[in-house]
């Protein structure tokens, strides 16, 4: 549902999308390692999976969005995870458009890295707090940048703002406490999974 | 006057043989339908209420031709134009921001067209793990070659 569609965004925004995203990319994709890759792909596998697991609500139903779960895991790789993600989403699966490609990574990306900058904050007592916060603090992120993205088209901000935030409520409550688990789960069996520097 | 008496029943029998036979004539009427549009959200609830419009494309020149919102559904119709062969179909989720589909009616083409279903959504998973995998390979290659480079 924060997947913006082709059509609905002025060319100066998708630009500008784009331009942010190649910034950040580019920034980011040469600290990829070889011994990163596999966790990478796994990681990058689970998020584009994760948009077709759809939760009904009401007259309409919203999908699991993972981008903090990718923050937490990947660290500052993860906005390089989304991208490909949403790529393969829009391509394959038709989540989003093609032209707001740039817009999508920027409105999910960002939000990751904001995840993996709250959870290193983290509590070591109350690990899966932290993960559960930084996963929770993602998705809203996303759906303000989305409401602001689509506040561009001229559509009431707070309106926006509204409608999107009450159809995540449940995925901010799903998100929160399915990456607080696995994150409390990661630390007791495989700490090295998580992104911890 | 058995003679007049056999004329006039054998003109009688003419006469209601030939009204049996126009009991069997058969009428061909037509009427021109409407066009249905349904339109669904991504794990298939329909869209409700929202917005539509139809566009109607005369020699390449695109033109609106009505709007309308869809009902509980997600459904939609509205009677062809005679002359108009092609149509553009717009739906946007009134709460779902962000969100629009669309798709090309040719009316010259008598088939239901779909929109935004390139592949079956288990093809398309399949291919995008195919991709992560491919993807994951080249770079490892890369990723050691410019090692040994160094």
């Amino acid at each position: 549902m924060v997947h913006i569609s082709d059509g609905i965004l002025s060319a100066e925004v998708l630009a500008a999308g784009w331009v942010i995203t190649a910034a950040v990319l580019a920034s980011t994709i040469q600290r990829i390692e070889a011994e990163n890759i596999p966790k990478l792909s796994l990681i990058t596998a689970a998020f584009f999976v994760a948009s077709l697991i759809h939760i009904p609500l009401g007259p309409t139903s919203v999908h699991l969005i993972l981008n903090g779960l990718v923050g937490i895991t990947l660290g500052v790789l993860s906005f390089t995870s989304i991208f490909i993600g949403i790529v393969l989403q829009a391509f394959l699966l038709g989540h989003g458009g093609i032209t707001t490609i740039g817009v999508n990574t920027m409105n999910m990306g960002l939000p990751a890295l904001a995840a993996y900058g709250i959870f290193r904050l983290k509590n070591k007592k109350k690990i899966e707090l932290s993960g559960g916060l930084a996963a929770g603090s993602a998705v809203i992120l996303t759906v303000l940048l989305t409401a602001l993205t689509i506040f561009t088209t001229g559509k009431e901000f707070t309106g926006v703002v509204i409608a999107l935030t009450a159809a995540h409520v449940p995925i901010i409550l799903v998100e929160t406490i399915v990456t607080g688990s696995i994150t409390g789960f990661l630390m007791k069996v495989k700490p090295e999974l998580l992104n911890t520097t | 006057m058995d003679k007049q008496i056999q004329i006039i029943i054998i003109a009688a029998l003419l006469v209601l043989s030939c009204g049996l036979a126009s009991a069997h004539r058969i009428h061909v009427s037509t009427q021109i339908g409407e066009i249905s549009v349904k339109s669904w959200i991504g794990g298939g609830s329909p869209v409700k209420e929202g917005d539509v419009k139809v566009y109607m494309i005369t020699e390449g020149v695109e033109e609106l031709y009505l709007e309308g919102t869809t009902d509980l559904n997600g459904e939609f119709g509205f009677p062809p134009k005679i002359g108009v062969k092609e149509y553009r179909i717009v739906v946007e989720p009134t709460d779902l921001p962000g969100h629009k589909a669309e798709t090309i009616l040719n009316m010259t083409q008598l088939q239901s067209c779909e929109s935004g279903e390139g592949m079956p959504t288990y093809l398309g998973v399949i291919s995008g793990l195919g991709y992560l995998a491919g993807l994951a390979g080249l770079s490892s290659m890369w990723i050691y070659r410019k090692k040994q480079k160094k």
